[in-house]
C-alpha cells in the first residue's frame, strides 16, 4: 500500500505529463491533472506511514472505500470521464459523499464514546440525524470551494455552471442518505462504542489492539 | 389549549404562512427554508416541552420575516433589475437574509432531535456541530431553488457564482453565531436536552 498505490498514481502523473491522458483532450488543464496526481499520491503515502508509525489505525472497510474513491477520482480526471459519460460526475460525487459521511460517522461514534455522561447523541436515530445533516454540509462546503477557486483564479478549474453544481448537490444528498442507511444498519447490531473501538489512535492503543 | 401549546400552534401557522409567501413570490430558497420551519414546528408541537415552543415561534417568525424580505425589498427584481446593485452585490444581501433564516433553524434542529431521540448537547457539541447543521440545511435549500426556479437558472438570473456567494455568506454567519453561542452556553452551563434548555448542576 505504501509503495504500490502512490507509485501507480505517479505513473498516472507521467502519463499526464507526456500528454497521453484523455483528460487533457477533454479540456482539463495539465497543471490541474498534475496537481491532482501529486496530491492523491501524497495522501496514499501518508495514510500507510501513519499506520506504520502507529499513529492511527482505521477499519479496513473504511480504507477500502477511501482508496477506491481516490483511484476513482484520479482515473476519472485523467481519462476525461467527466466529459465523456454524462452520469459519471454524479456517480463519483455519490461515492465521495459516502466517504465523507463514513468519516463523519466514525467521528460521531468517537465523540459518543468519549463524551461525559451528560452529553450524548441519544438513541441510534439521534446519531444518524446529526450524521445526515453534517454529511450534507460537506457537500455544500465542497461546492463553495469549487466556486471560490473559479472566482479567485478567474479560471473554472472545477466549476461547470449552476446546473452542474445542482447535480453535484443532488448526488451528495444521495451519497449521504446511502451512508446514513448503512450506518443505521451497522448500529442495529453494535453500538457506537464498538465502532469507535476499531479506530485506534496512538502507539499504545494500536499495540494493545484497543 | 395551554399557552405553550398555543404558541406551538402559532409557530406552525407562521411557518405555513412563510411557505405560502415563498410560493407566491416564487422564491425557491425561502420555500425550502420555510418547509424546514414547518417540519420543526410540527415536531416541536408534538414532542417538545413548553419553553421550546417559544423558540419555535421565534424560528417561524424569523423565517417568515426573511421570506417577506426576500420576495419584496431584497428580491432580485427590486435590487438588480432596478439598477440599485449588481447581481453579485445582491447575492451578498440574499446570503445574509437566507443566513438569518437558517440560524433559528439550527437551534430548533437541536431541540427537536434532542426531544425525539433523548439526546443532550453541551457547549462543545452544539456550537461545534451547529455550523455544520446550518451548512447541511443549505443543500436542500439549494435543491429547492433548482426545483422552483429552474427557469431562472437557465436564463442566467441565478448564476453559480451567486449561489456560491450566498452559501459562503451563510457559512460566515453560522460560524460567527456558533462562536457567540459557545460563549453563552459555556458561561451559563446550558444543555439542550429532551426537556428543552437545561442548566447543568
Amino acid at each position: 500500500m505504501l509503495i504500490v498505490c502512490p507509485l501507480s498514481v505517479m505513473l498516472m502523473f507521467v502519463y499526464v505529463t507526456l500528454g497521453y491522458a484523455r483528460g487533457l483532450a477533454a479540456g482539463h488543464p495539465m497543471e490541474y491533472l498534475q496537481m491532482t496526481c501529486i496530491l492523491w499520491a501524497i495522501v496514499m503515502t501518508v495514510l500507510p506511514i501513519f499506520r506504520l508509525a502507529r499513529l492511527i489505525s482505521l477499519p479496513y472497510w473504511f480504507l477500502l472505500l477511501v482508496y477506491a474513491d481516490m483511484y476513482l477520482f484520479v482515473i476519472t480526471l485523467c481519462e476525461g470521464l467527466y466529459f465523456d459519460l454524462l452520469w459519471w460526475p454524479d456517480f463519483t460525487h455519490v461515492i465521495s459523499s459516502m466517504v465523507i459521511a463514513a468519516i463523519i460517522f466514525m467521528a460521531l461514534c468517537l465523540m459518543q464514546t468519549h463524551s461525559p455522561p451528560h452529553v450524548t447523541f441519544g438513541s441510534r436515530g439521534g446519531l444518524i440525524a446529526v450524521l445526515l445533516i453534517a454529511a450534507l454540509s460537506f457537500g455544500a462546503i465542497w461546492e463553495i470551494m469549487e466556486g471560490m477557486t473559479g472566482i479567485l483564479t478567474g479560471v473554472d478549474y472545477m466549476s461547470y455552471g449552476t446546473l452542474h453544481t445542482m447535480g453535484n448537490l443532488t448526488a451528495d444528498l444521495i451519497g449521504a442518505v446511502i451512508m446514513s442507511a448503512i450506518a443505521w444498519a451497522m448500529l442495529s447490531t453494535r453500538d457506537a462504542k464498538d465502532i469507535a473501538s476499531k479506530i485506534r489512535l496512538g502507539k499504545k492503543n494500536i499495540d494493545a489492539g484497543i | 389549549m395551554d399557552t405553550w401549546k398555543t404558541m406551538g400552534a402559532l409557530s406552525i401557522f407562521l411557518a405555513a404562512a412563510s411557505v405560502a409567501f415563498g410560493v407566491w413570490g416564487r422564491d425557491g430558497a425561502m420555500i425550502g427554508l420555510s418547509c424546514f420551519a414547518v417540519f420543526f414546528s410540527i415536531l416541536s408541537f408534538l414532542r417538545c416541552s413548553g419553553t421550546v415552543h417559544r423558540y419555535s415561534v421565534i424560528m417561524s417568525a424569523t423565517v417568515l420575516i426573511c421570506t417577506v424580505l426576500s420576495i419584496s425589498v431584497a428580491s432580485y427584481s427590486s435590487l438588480v433589475d432596478s439598477g440599485t446593485m449588481s447581481m453579485l452585490q445582491w447575492a451578498y444581501i440574499s446570503g445574509a437574509v437566507q443566513g438569518a433564516a437558517v440560524i433559528p433553524l439550527i437551534v430548533m434542529f437541536f431541540f427537536t432531535v434532542a426531544a425525539l431521540f433523548k439526546a443532550s448537547y453541551n457547549w462543545v457539541m452544539m456550537p461545534g456541530l451547529g455550523w455544520l447543521v446550518g451548512m447541511g440545511i443549505q443543500v436542500p435549500k439549494n435543491l429547492s431553488v433548482f426545483v422552483f426556479q429552474l427557469a431562472d437558472i437557465q436564463s442566467g438570473i441565478i448564476t453559480n457564482n451567486g449561489i456560491v456567494i450566498i452559501m459562503l455568506v451563510g457559512l460566515m454567519m453560522f460560524i460567527l453565531f456558533c462562536v457567540i453561542l459557545r460563549s453563552v452556553f459555556k458561561k451559563n452551563r446550558y444543555l439542550i436536552t429532551a426537556s428543552g434548555l437545561a442548566v447543568r448542576p
